[in-house]
């Protein structure tokens, strides 16, 4: 028997793929990381069932690829090394919803889609929302830690995670936080002992597969609005998001956007062709208010106020013209179907401090002139602390996918030179990884511990590469 | 294994957008409930929820078979041929990218290098050689019409189509007996030929074209055609045939007053219904959008006094009920387990009847796994549980 079939076994029956026309779909996600070839596609209904196939795995010595939507910019479910595909979209249950506890427990195919459904009737929310939202799994997001929206309330995914239940690669089950104390459940992220929540928070598959994830829950808030403010130059404005930041004047902000000279060029142009191009702010930042209306009020004013010391101004055209509509009406979708309208695009995702975001966007200028064979752009995110940045590269994949591969790869490491973090590492990031020693060799030592044989997502964070 | 060439000429079309699809996989699961998707496809649900049954995962096939990948052309058909072509994963796609196209014309290459499969290749053999997709005898084709008279000199010609002359002959008997109430002169043919919209979908396309013209030459020249099924309008329109959707001429009716209804004391009416919208009438891919279909047939009901209970997020969005792109013929517990799902939502919701304008879904729903509720076309409703009087009443 081979070892397909013998896991294949494990499932009920149209459970496994193995004929090449199946296993298609599940070569890539949306990257520009070569896609892989996996020899079987199994997509459990269970979390026992995906014990039993990752204690098979790692028996037969296969590689384990764990897989939600597949919509990540990262490669970290393309199967560089063949083996086996885990398709947990079948898991798909929400199993709680405590709003004593504050606390939602689902298994990780649930879309984000699907679980803002639910919660809306218990007036709950979460606080992190990738923008492939009503397709994207919270199991894949949290997994390989997507950048969601990023959020000046909630900071980042790995934030809102209460615990995790994760499958390890010998087939035994851990929980973490609270929970991993017997009928305890998932309350507190930070008991017991050391955080092992946060150890396969952004792994993306290497060290176990989640198969349960508590996720802290939000009352929906009673008022929103959006608004936009603009700066003449980038200093300025990484001046202000900084002071911004240190004087924690975003707790009613649950979203805000960075948008390049080129970005509010286009936007504002686009709506009003006649307008001066030489007056327009060559920044802009657009916030995502919710909270209290008088809260919020009160808020808009001091951050407004504080941004006139930076030169900022509102700009309600923007917010008329775009970003109003982007928050409101375009709530999951909005930047993803607007990047990949016309072409597919190659996004790298990085952190950075506040006052970095000048050297990032000058750098994406310069890549734009140095490669004027794509289409480039880029995009900040304004979190708690620091920022996240994106940049975005528009391809053509069918006549430049060689290219685009290596002028992306090369991106990475000027990146990581300018004091840029990676961020969904997956197999994009990879080389970067490795480079960064000493965090790299604790990693390869918690690897050997979890996964001795090696199975779980090789290639990834530069862990294992077969 | 049979090796692809990298012919497949009918997909060179798409080769764009089979390089352009981001695999967002809005088109295997979404839930959005602003812009109304609660789910998308009723394959991966009803059939097999590998991905190779998904808008990405034809596409992928596509492009795997246009860059020369050697794949098993006949487990390739299977799943070609599993697919509803039902429109929605194109109608949420958010980047307009086209599955739905894609996987008729990798149907349109399977079925001409002779890989349809068996129950595809029957159904072609029915409507050559009876007319009628399901293989009953052309020669009970206008049974429905047993007892009413065509008009001699009509001013509308009524195409009922193969679903309903033979799945639902109530269905088409209600309209011509509406719409002459409603004071058209309505005539229809004595044998059936069919559009050709069955074979369209299976990939047949020369013989789907044949069929359209050998109908459309035997057209009498009439100011108006009038067609029940939204496979044949769509099949019809794709041509530029200029043709009525009966559904359409009742709401005109309703609104102009020219169609006057009361409830029946004998039968009376259910106050809450269901329905059951026509993929074909009401998703974009199909052609028909404009016509607002859900609208109208929401409209027609409210006209007459049914309140409808909403089981889908919204009418653009809903999943096919298993009945088109060959499903019922092709995979038929698959389409039962679809329309079982239709079924039981409306019994969820309240509803006493379920009703569509198609009566292709309501044919294949009436037949449908623990149907605890009645199904209605549109005017075999009305017949039922409506007097009705038109404007010379």
């Amino acid at each position: 028997m081979s070892w397909q079939d013998e896991i294949s076994a494990l499932l009920p029956t149209g459970l496994a793929w193995q004929e090449p026309v199946d296993t298609l779909a599940y070569r890539r996600d949306t990257s520009i990381v070569a896609p892989g070839r996996p020899d079987l596609v199994v997509r459990p209904l269970d979390a026992p069932d995906v014990g039993r196939v990752l204690a098979a795995a790692t028996r037969l010595n296969v590689p384990v690829y764990s897989r939600g939507a597949g919509s990540m910019y990262a490669g970290g479910v393309n199967p560089h090394a063949g083996g086996l595909v885990l398709d947990l979209s079948g898991l798909d249950r929400i199993l709680d919803i405590d709003t004593v506890k504050g606390v939602v427990v689902l298994e990780p195919g649930v879309t984000f889609g699907a679980l803002l459904a639910a919660l809306e009737p218990f007036g709950q929310t979460i606080g992190i929302v990738p923008s492939t939202g009503a397709a994207a799994t919270v199991g894949g997001a949290v997994s390989a830690h997507a950048l969601g929206t990023g959020s000046p309330r909630f900071q980042s995914m790995g934030d809102q995670v209460a615990g995790l239940e994760v499958a390890l690669a010998d087939g035994s089950f851990i929980r973490t936080g609270s929970a991993a104390a017997h009928g305890a459940g998932f309350f507190q992220r930070y008991a017991i002992g050391p955080d092992l929540t946060g150890l396969f928070i952004g792994a993306d598959g290497t060290l176990g597969v989640i198969t349960k994830i508590a996720l802290w829950l939000h009352p929906l808030p009673a008022h929103r609005e959006t608004a936009c403010l603009g700066f003449a130059d980038y200093p300025s404005a990484a001046a202000f998001m900084g002071e911004l930041q240190r004087k924690a004047l975003l707790d009613n902000v649950w979203y805000g956007a960075g948008y390049d000279a080129m970005a509010v060029r286009g936007r504002l142009l686009g709506a009003d062709p006649d307008l001066d191009p030489t007056t327009l702010p060559r920044f802009m930042l657009g916030l995502d208010y919710g909270g209290e209306a008088d809260a919020v009020r009160r808020d808009r004013a001091r951050i407004e106020a504080l941004a006139g010391h930076y030169g900022g101004r509102p700009q309600p055209r923007f917010d008329e013209v775009y970003f109003h509509n982007l928050r409101r009406d375009e709530l999951y979708w909005y930047s993803y179907a607007g990047y990949f309208a016309k072409s597919r695009c190659a996004m790298v995702m990085a952190s950075f401090a506040t006052e970095t975001l000048p050297a990032f966007l000058d750098r994406a200028q310069r890549w734009r002139e140095q490669h004027p064979q794509f289409t480039w752009a880029s995009a900040t995110v304004l979190c708690r602390r620091g920022l996240h940045g994106a940049l975005l590269t528009f391809y053509d994949e069918q006549q430049q996918w060689p290219d685009v591969q290596k002028v992306v790869a090369g991106c990475t490491g000027e990146l990581m030179a300018l004091g840029c973090v990676p961020y969904k590492s997956g197999k994009l990031w990879a080389d970067q990884v490795g480079k960064l020693t000493e965090y790299h060799r604790a990693l390869t030592r918690i690897k050997a511990a979890l996964d001795p044989a090696g199975v779980l997502a090789p290639g990834n964070l530069g862990l294992g590469a077969r | 294994m049979i090796s692809a060439d990298t012919a497949f000429a009918r997909l060179r079309p798409y080769e764009h957008a089979l390089y352009h699809c981001a695999t967002c996989n809005y088109c295997v699961s979404a839930v959005w409930p602003q812009r109304g998707i609660d789910g998308v496809c009723a394959t991966l649900r009803s059939h097999s929820p590998a991905a190779s049954h998904s808008g990405k995962g034809y596409l992928a096939t596509a492009r795997a078979l246009l860059e020369g990948e050697a794949l098993d052309l006949t487990t390739v058909a299977e799943r070609a041929y599993a697919c509803t072509t039902c429109g929605n994963c194109e109608s949420v796609c958010p980047i307009g990218m086209p599955p739905t196209a894609v996987v008729k014309a990798l149907r349109t290459e399977l079925a001409e290098r002779g890989l349809a499969p068996a129950a595809a290749m029957a159904v072609r053999e029915h409507v050559l050689t009876r007319q009628n997709p399901w293989g009953a005898a052309a020669a009970h084709a206008a049974d429905w019409s047993l007892g009413l008279s065509p008009h001699p000199q009509p001013n509308l010609w009524l195409l009922p189509g193969c679903a309903a002359a033979q799945r639902h002959p109530a269905e088409v008997r209600a309209a011509a007996q509406l719409l002459g109430v409603i004071g058209f002169d309505v005539g229809w043919p004595e044998h059936g030929i069919c559009c050709g919209a069955p074979l369209a979908a299976l990939g047949f396309a020369h013989d789907a074209d044949r069929q359209r013209t050998a109908l459309t030459a035997s057209l009498p020249a009439t100011p108006m055609l009038a067609l029940l099924g939204g496979e044949c309008l769509a099949h019809l329109h794709a041509d530029g045939q200029p043709a009525q959707s009966v559904l359409q001429l009742l709401h005109t009716a309703l609104h102009d007053d020219r169609l006057a209804v009361a409830p029946r004391g004998d039968a009376p009416p259910p106050s809450v219904v269901a329905v059951q919208d026509s993929c074909h009438l009401s998703k974009p891919h199909h052609g028909l959008a404009d016509l607002d279909a859900p609208r109208l047939l929401r409209e027609v009901l409210a006209a007459l006094g049914c309140q409808v209970t909403e089981t889908a997020a919204a009418p653009r969005h809903a999943l096919c009920c298993g009945a088109a792109g060959g499903m019922a013929q092709l995979h038929p517990a698959s389409a039962r387990r679809m329309a079982a799902e239709h079924l039981g939502a409306a019994d969820r919701h309240g509803a006493a009847a379920l009703i569509s304008a198609s009566p292709l879904c309501a044919s294949h729903l009436a037949d449908g796994i623990g149907a605890r509720l009645p199904v209605y076309g549109i005017c075999e409703f009305i017949a039922a549980h409506f007097a009705v009087a038109g404007p010379d009443a």
